[in-house]
């Protein structure tokens, strides 16, 4: 049986479904789209979804709307990526297609999987030598440039782009090998 | 070889790649099979790590970009987002009196005064006991008898100052917001007034809905009755009785103050000025030759500060801002 969803109830769950995710959806867009046309396209997946409300809040609460969330915003992106390969030059045109390639890496895990996933790397990282481990958190976790990062450790750039795909390379590898 | 590779696939990773390299990329990748999976499953490792609780201000920045998007009236699916909020907000408080009406309604005897009041710069809101929200803006007055909420006849409340309505729907009894010369009289709808007892002009912007709205002389008895439509924004000019009704973008008619964007077309400076004083809680004095000066039209950004607000209005420098004291400014005009 259906069960039944006043108004009330319906903005609520839609309005905390909606701040619960909007950072992670519009971070998990910028991956694939700039960043302000990130902001609109996660916008739209919300409008959409606000119009056929029911339709969403008939999804079990949990771990399926998120996925649901995250996989609405990686078509929309692959949408707009698509539209942009129609009207690109060559050059952006091979930069498009890659990101299409992007969305479609890994995209059929679900927002549970996907988590189990990246909390792996969260472990692996861990295990990363230590200079190679702090390196690789100032760059991609704090968004530090290699150059400041030279200078704090007193190396070289080439040392720290070295040292970021060394890492990179060791936590894929890591990763695929614990899949088995 | 090696380093090349590691070169194209960051730069790649940290979206800092140019046309060449791009070119460079495709071309590598098409010769070595595999290289395009690793490359995705590293991208896909550093972007994990991009924070997504954004700082605060990030955040804000960015809900504000979303909410100004929604109500700037980009799309008609944007806005369609908004308005089925605001809907589905009445319809929850509408939800909630029907239940507990019974429990609630009591005989209307005394008066249960409720009062706000707003400093220079701040803003407050609240909710009527109807459902109704209202934000009241900087140095404004607003006023309601809670009383009067149980009955049927009517909800009146009363304001000196400016302040956004969103009035709940109830059963065909009408709220009324009254000032010094003007009563507006809604059923449910949105809309923002801006009445100054001290202002030459009161403002009323309607978003949706349907209101009617009395102009007042100064002894309170009716001069003018009319019928203001959504998206349209009357202007009463209270020294001399003038009446101007025209339509505005969506964007204006939203506004969106709580971003603290003041539009504004056609307006004079002066008007502008007494905005901004009540706005930042200062005092600006014009020079008389500058009170004369008319016809800006435009959007400020009021989070900016007001130097930065006053240096915009003088894009053709036709003043000076002398700053006499703290809070106490002067625009001089230029001979």
């Amino acid at each position: 049986m259906r069960k039944l969803i006043t108004p009330a109830e319906q903005m609520y769950l839609l309005e905390t479904a909606y701040k619960e995710n909007l950072p992670g959806l519009l971070a998990f867009a910028r991956r694939f789209v700039p960043e302000d046309v990130a902001g609109d396209l996660v916008q739209d997946v919300f409008v959409r979804i606000w119009q056929g409300a029911r339709t969403f809040l008939d999804i079990p609460d949990g771990s399926s709307r998120k996925t649901y969330l995250y996989r609405a915003v990686r078509n929309v992106c692959r949408d707009w990526l698509k539209h942009q390969v129609a009207i690109a030059n060559h050059a952006n045109e091979a930069l498009y297609l890659l990101k299409i390639d992007e969305t479609d890496h890994n995209a059929t895990l679900t927002a549970e999987e996907f988590e189990q996933r990246m909390s792996r790397v969260e472990r692996l990282i861990d295990q990363l030598p230590e200079r190679c481990r702090e390196i690789f958190i100032m760059h991609y976790r704090q968004r530090r440039p290699n150059a400041e990062i030279a200078e704090y450790f007193a190396i070289s750039k080439r040392t720290v782009e070295a040292q970021l795909y060394k890492a990179l390379q060791t936590l894929r590898s890591s990763l695929s090998g614990e899949k088995e | 070889m090696k380093e090349y590779k590691e070169k194209l696939f960051l730069a790649y990773i940290d979206g800092t790649l140019d046309s060449v390299q791009m070119a460079e990329l495709e071309q590598f990748l098409a010769e070595n099979p595999g290289a395009r999976e690793e490359l995705l499953d590293m991208k896909e490792i550093a972007d994990s790590q991009m924070p997504d609780d954004m700082t605060s201000y990030d955040k804000e920045r960015r809900t504000s970009q979303l909410i100004n998007a929604i109500t700037g009236g980009k799309s008609i699916a944007r806005l369609h987002f908004v308005q089925l909020f605001r809907y589905l907000a009445v319809a929850a408080c509408a939800a909630a009196i029907g239940l507990f009406g019974s429990i609630l309604l009591k005989p209307a005897s005394s008066e249960e005064l409720t009062a706000l009041e707003v400093g220079p710069g701040g803003t407050g809101s609240l909710t009527l006991p109807d459902g109704t929200k209202v934000t009241v803006k900087s140095c404004s007055a607003f006023q309601y008898d809670a009383s009067t909420f149980h009955g049927k006849r009517e909800r009146t409340v009363r304001l000196d100052g400016e302040a956004f309505f969103e009035v709940a729907q109830k059963d065909g009894v009408p709220f009324i917001v009254e000032t010094e010369r003007e009563t507006v009289r809604v059923l449910g709808t949105s809309f923002n007034l801006q009445a100054y007892g001290a202002d030459d002009a009161s403002t009323l912007v309607l978003l949706d809905g349907k209101v009617s709205l009395d102009l007042l002389d100064e002894a309170g008895s009716r001069v003018h009755s009319l019928e203001i439509h959504p998206g349209e924004r009357c202007v009463y000019e209270k020294q001399t009785g003038e009446v101007n009704v025209e339509k505005v973008s969506r964007g204006e008619a939203s506004q969106d103050w709580k971003s603290g964007t003041y539009y504004f077309r056609g307006e004079t400076l002066p008007r502008i000025v007494s905005r901004l004083e009540q706005y930042y809680g200062v005092s600006i004095e014009l020079d008389p030759g500058l009170k004369t000066l008319g016809g800006y039209s435009g959007a400020l950004s009021l989070a900016d500060g007001l130097e930065q607000v006053l240096s915009l209005l003088d894009y053709d420098n036709s003043f000076t801002v002398v700053r006499r004291e703290k809070g106490y400014y002067l625009l001089r005009g230029k001979e």
